[in-house]
């Protein structure tokens, strides 16, 4: 049996996995040996898509732009293959704009792989992972593989970041068929699941589904209405150059519709539909149903919208957004032809449900680390999330906290008020989820300071003190141009807090709705810092928009500053260890037992566990100072 | 942790004169900062007591402040306590004013007192009782809240909080799902509209009963029970006459008794004659009536049996039973607190009971259908607030709702502010009610 020693190893290729590996490189340099092993069923299938092609839209586009200021991967994938991009909510104020485009996804995959590639210190290893391996005191020491070739190989390190998606005992429906597998032709992964039960962790399953592919030389294409991206499409990635974007050639999509005769032959067939004849009882996601549920759901409806997204210039693949179905073939058939422009429409791949294996996220803690086995990390779907960018972004985390423990490092944690990525933890590790979790602008209580807009602002600065950027070319590259947009955001904000129109503070009048930023640039044209800077031409269009974004929100800022700051020195403050594990004189049942599930490692997460009081967190806070010898017996 | 923010809450108290007032009083970082912005003038910044000018919209109102410069304050923080006359309006107003506008939030059950601790301002023994006495304060207040929940007070607030996630939820829909076809944003002329409404019966029901009153601790028993050297033992100082001599009180004696820093209520310690049933003559009448007088206005009874004589019995929900003289020979009765009031025994565990018994007593009080407590009044007047502000940024003439991330940050500000009533309602039970009107998925 061979063994191989690494840092850091990462199983699985997906969304999560490639994030996870590129960050952990990114903290380790290059180096040889490779220092990161990339595990994977199939290397060929790393960065795949596997549902919609598309990356970022509301609240997610705001990830893609958080993961490229930690200098992740997944902006410059999306930017150097997308081929329809929108800014959504553009009528909206800037904090909910959405960047969001349909990659062309053989591309997609392609690039990932690419990037993956020209890493020396990222080694890909084709297998399954039979055990997760521990060592004496209950620590992750590596895992076992079965490779390619049926030999097994022992790999070690002190990190290990699963990243299962929908591959742990993954199940696939089409009516009444059942067929095991993460994703269609592909297999499952069930010993995974076992060490992860043998090792004590509480497993959930929740579901999901795809829809139907469509042979695009089948469709009536070109008689549909077209629905085209941005005449003027803006980048994810600060890196991407703007004179070389977009890099692919643009193709609009067609918009088209269900009909009252698809519902009809769907409520004939719902007794077949996996969701509705039992065969299925995993939760799936209420905001991503399938058709068979909205028929049922909103019967009244004669139709639903669907769009006919084109997955790439290279196939003849065309995406049908909005009919995700588990329904038998025929049905499949019968629905599609329905659908006007697809009279003769040939489905190429047809639409699926999956069950998959997740661990219950009160398990971990917000690093992406295991709290019953330490350096055991868990990103993506294995999390109970849902979306490529949710998937990443937790990748990324738990890829520099593998790092980073592995080192003894202190553990690296983003808070609700500095990142959406800190919202997603601190959802995972406060909130007993009901479907897979999915971002929402909502879930932010501080999205007026979480744009996508200013992104780099708040964490480019986080991934050089992290170290991030020390190691590549890309890294030294982001830290130029951080300090660029640095330099003249402050000669901006200089010039705003001292220009005066019509006797008021230009502040106030950018406070208004109906100033633009055009009123911002012409305001200040002749300060003396924008002029030392060349003029308001030689300072970049996403500067001015941050600067107006600003000045637009200024007032609610500073009032979510204040609120911030009202609870900082809780927020971060630890809980101490010994007490998830002693009975606490006085506290109520219901707050002791959601101490004891969740084990918050601060009393900021505390504060958000559904039981706890504020009186109950003021009885910890005493507690903890009390100490354990006063605070009664072992549970 | 070391708390960060300002708190303030009422303990009602009353003068020597008799005049009922009441004290406001503050603890964190802020405590004075925010008291001032009330004054006319800046407070002088030493510790002492001086009279003032209050300033509320365009009136003006003397009261006395207190200043006590943390770190060598009860909590370690900076603190502040205002005594006004205790007009339930007037409080409401000042708790509102401060909580609206100075970044201050109204305390927390025990909040005082476990901030005191944290400062190392509790000696060990007073610190012993405290976790218990945060949760029972905790469990009276939850309590409280749920009989307030399950009045028709509590269902009006459920409605309000109902409609406010509705109106948050139509919002958000806006927001989060303009990609999808079906969703179609509230419009704004129907937005103001609903939001006027609740405003209008929000702010109706101006919250108006706060307990006023100071929490009446009376001292009973048979004559010669030792209540007035507990009277004085509690008090710290000689001021009831005491002897041997049984009868020796003839009038009630009312004091102030400070119970900082483990009880942080106004409580008021009554000193009245023995109960004699046999009494005669004209002015032990008068003082037997007088005592049965100030025995049905007390809210909390310390029943004073001597402890070489039998259980004085009664079941009073109001009373504390305190074995007095506790050095002398003592029966096998275990009844009640064993206290000696010459050499301190057992004090500080009778001020911990009148502590927790105030402490539930207050809430309990102050959680009546009509009655709402501070906090509570707090909440409605900040949501009222939060509702005023939401409406004064939408347009309802227009078509489309302009900056709708503001107004559903005003509206999550609003149902924030309701939590203490309703609950909190987590941004997922938002979603829920978007997932429940429109079919939203592609």
């Amino acid at each position: 049996m061979r063994t191989r020693a690494f840092d850091v190893i990462v199983v699985g290729g997906g969304h999560a996995g490639v994030e996870a590996a590129w960050s952990a490189a990114n903290l380790l340099g290059d180096d040889r040996p490779a220092r990161v092993a990339l595990v994977t069923l199939d290397p060929a299938k790393i960065g795949q898509m596997s549902c919609n092609p598309a990356i970022g839209g509301l609240a997610k586009g705001q990830l893609v732009r958080e993961i490229d200021a930690l200098g992740g991967l997944m902006g410059l994938a999306a930017d150097a293959t997308g081929i329809h991009f929108k800014m959504l909510n553009r009528s909206k104020g800037p904090a909910v704009w959405g960047p969001r485009c349909q990659s062309d996804n053989v591309a997609y995959a392609r690039y990932v792989r690419a990037l993956i590639a020209e890493r020396r210190e990222i080694e890909v290893i084709a297998g399954t992972v039979d055990r997760i391996d521990t060592d004496d005191h209950g620590c992750a020491s590596g895992v076992t593989v079965t490779d390619g070739e049926g030999g097994q190989l022992v790999l070690c390190a002190r990190s290990v970041v699963l990243t299962t998606g929908t591959f742990m005992r993954g199940l696939m429906h089409q009516g009444p068929e059942q067929t095991s597998g993460g994703r269609v032709g592909e297999g499952a992964v069930s010993a995974i699941s076992v060490a992860l039960a043998a090792l004590g962790f509480e497993l959930g399953r929740l579901k999901t589904g795809t829809p139907p592919r469509l042979a695009r030389d089948t469709i009536d294409w070109d008689n549909l209405p077209a629905d085209h991206g941005d005449a003027e499409p803006v980048r994810f990635s600060e890196l991407t150059v703007p004179a070389k974007f977009p890099v692919l050639e643009q193709v609009p999509c067609r918009q088209t519709h269900t009909t009252a005769e698809a519902h009809a032959t769907i409520r004939a067939n719902i007794h077949r539909a996996p969701m509705f004849s039992g065969q299925i009882d995993s939760a799936g996601p209420r905001y991503c149903p399938s058709i068979e549920d909205k028929v049922v759901r909103f019967a009244e409806r004669e139709q639903h919208g669907v769009f006919l997204e084109p997955e790439s210039h290279e196939t003849n693949v065309v995406y049908c957004n909005g009919i995700a179905t588990s329904l038998p073939r025929d049905v499949q058939d019968q629905l599609v032809r329905t659908m006007r422009g697809c009279e003769h429409a040939r489905i190429i791949r047809y639409g699926y449900a999956v069950e998959y294996d997740m661990v219950r996220p009160h398990q971990i803690r917000a690093t992406g680390e295991t709290k019953l086995v330490p350096g055991l990390f868990l990103a993506g779907q294995i999390n109970g999330t849902s979306g490529y960018e949710e998937a990443a972004a937790q990748g990324l985390v738990a890829g520099i906290n593998a790092v980073r423990s592995a080192s003894k490092l202190e553990p690296f944690v983003l808070g609700r008020d500095q990142a959406y990525i800190g919202v997603l933890f601190d959802d995972l590790v406060t909130k007993t989820p009901v479907e897979p979790y999915r971002m929402f602008t909502s879930r932010a209580e501080h999205r007026l300071l979480l744009r996508g807009d200013n992104a780099a602002d708040r964490l480019t600065p986080v991934a050089i003190e992290l170290g991030l950027l020390e190691t590549t070319d890309r890294g030294a590259q982001r830290k130029r141009l951080f300090q660029v947009r640095r330099t003249q955001r402050d000669a901006v904000a200089k010039a705003i807090a001292e220009t005066r129109v019509e006797h008021k503070p230009l502040a106030d009048v950018l406070r208004r709705t109906e100033s633009t930023v055009d009123t911002l640039r012409q305001a200040v044209a002749g300060h003396p810092e924008v002029v030392r800077l060349g003029g308001v031409g030689a300072i970049g269009s996403e500067i001015w928009f941050s600067a107006h974004a600003d000045a637009r929100y200024e007032a609610y800022i500073t009032r979510q500053h204040a609120e911030v700051k009202r609870h900082d020195s809780m927020e971060r403050s630890p809980v101490p260890v010994w007490m998830h594990e002693t009975e606490l004189p006085g506290l109520r049942s219901e707050a002791a037992q959601a101490i004891a599930k969740f084990r918050p490692d601060t009393f900021g997460q505390a504060r958000r566990l559904e039981g706890i009081t504020p009186a109950d967190l003021t009885l910890l806070a005493v507690l903890a100072k009390r100490g354990p010898s006063m605070a009664g017996a072992t549970r | 942790m070391h708390p960060g923010d300002t708190i303030a809450a009422i303990a009602t108290g009353s003068s020597p004169s008799g005049a009922t007032h009441a004290l406001l009083r503050l603890s964190g970082p802020d405590a004075i900062a925010a008291l001032s912005t009330l004054l006319t003038d800046p407070p002088a910044s030493t510790r002492h007591s001086e009279h003032v000018v209050l300033k509320l919209g365009n009136a003006t109102l003397p009261a006395t402040l207190m200043v006590f410069p943390g770190p060598r304050s009860f909590t370690g923080e900076h603190c502040a306590e205002l005594i006004v006359p205790a007009n339930a309006w007037l409080l409401d107003r000042l708790m509102h004013a401060l909580c609206a506008h100075a970044g201050v939030r109204p305390a927390e059950p025990g909040e005082f007192s476990a901030r005191a601790y944290l400062a190392g301002r509790l000696s060990l023994s007073e610190a012993e009782g405290l976790a218990a006495l945060i949760a029972a304060d905790n469990q009276s207040q939850l309590a409280a809240a749920e009989e307030l929940a399950q009045g028709r007070a509590g269902e009006q607030h459920q409605v309000w909080a109902h409609e406010l996630t509705e109106l948050l939820a139509l919002t958000e829909a806006g927001i989060d799902f303009t990609d999808q076809e079906d969703v179609v944003a509230i419009a704004p002329a129907d937005l103001s509209q609903r939001l006027g409404a609740l405003r209008d019966a929000i702010v109706a029901v101006a919250p108006s009963a706060v307990r006023t009153g100071a929490v009446r601790v009376a001292l009973v028993g048979p004559p010669n029970a030792g209540k007035s050297t507990l009277f004085n033992a509690l008090l710290g100082k000689n001021r009831a006459i005491t002897s041997d001599r049984s009868g020796t009180t003839r009038d009630a004696i009312v004091e102030p008794l400070d119970l900082r820093p483990i009880c942080f209520e106004a409580v008021e310690l009554v000193d009245l004659p023995g109960l004699d049933a046999s009494a005669d003559g004209a002015i032990a009448e008068q003082a037997q009536l007088r005592a049965h007088q100030a025995l049905d206005r007390a809210d909390v009874l310390l029943v004073c049996t001597p402890a070489k004589s039998l259980d004085a019995g009664g079941n009073d929900p109001r009373a504390i039973h305190v074995r007095t003289k506790a050095d002398r020979p003592s029966s096998t009765s275990s009844t009640g607190l064993a206290v000696c009031a010459i050499d301190g025994f057992g004090l500080a565990d009778l001020r911990t009971a009148i502590t927790q018994r105030v402490n539930s007593l207050s809430t309990v009080a102050a959680s009546g259908a009509v009655a709402l407590a501070p906090r509570h009044a707090s909440a409605l007047r900040e949501a009222a607030a939060c509702l005023v502000r939401t409406l004064d940024s939408i347009d309802a003439s227009a078509l489309r709702l302009d900056d709708s991330e503001l107004v559903a940050g005003d509206l999550r500000a609003a149902l924030d502010a309701m939590a203490p009533l309703v609950g909190r309602v987590e941004p997922d039970e938002v979603l829920g009610l978007v997932f429940g009107a429109f079919c939203i998925g592609k």
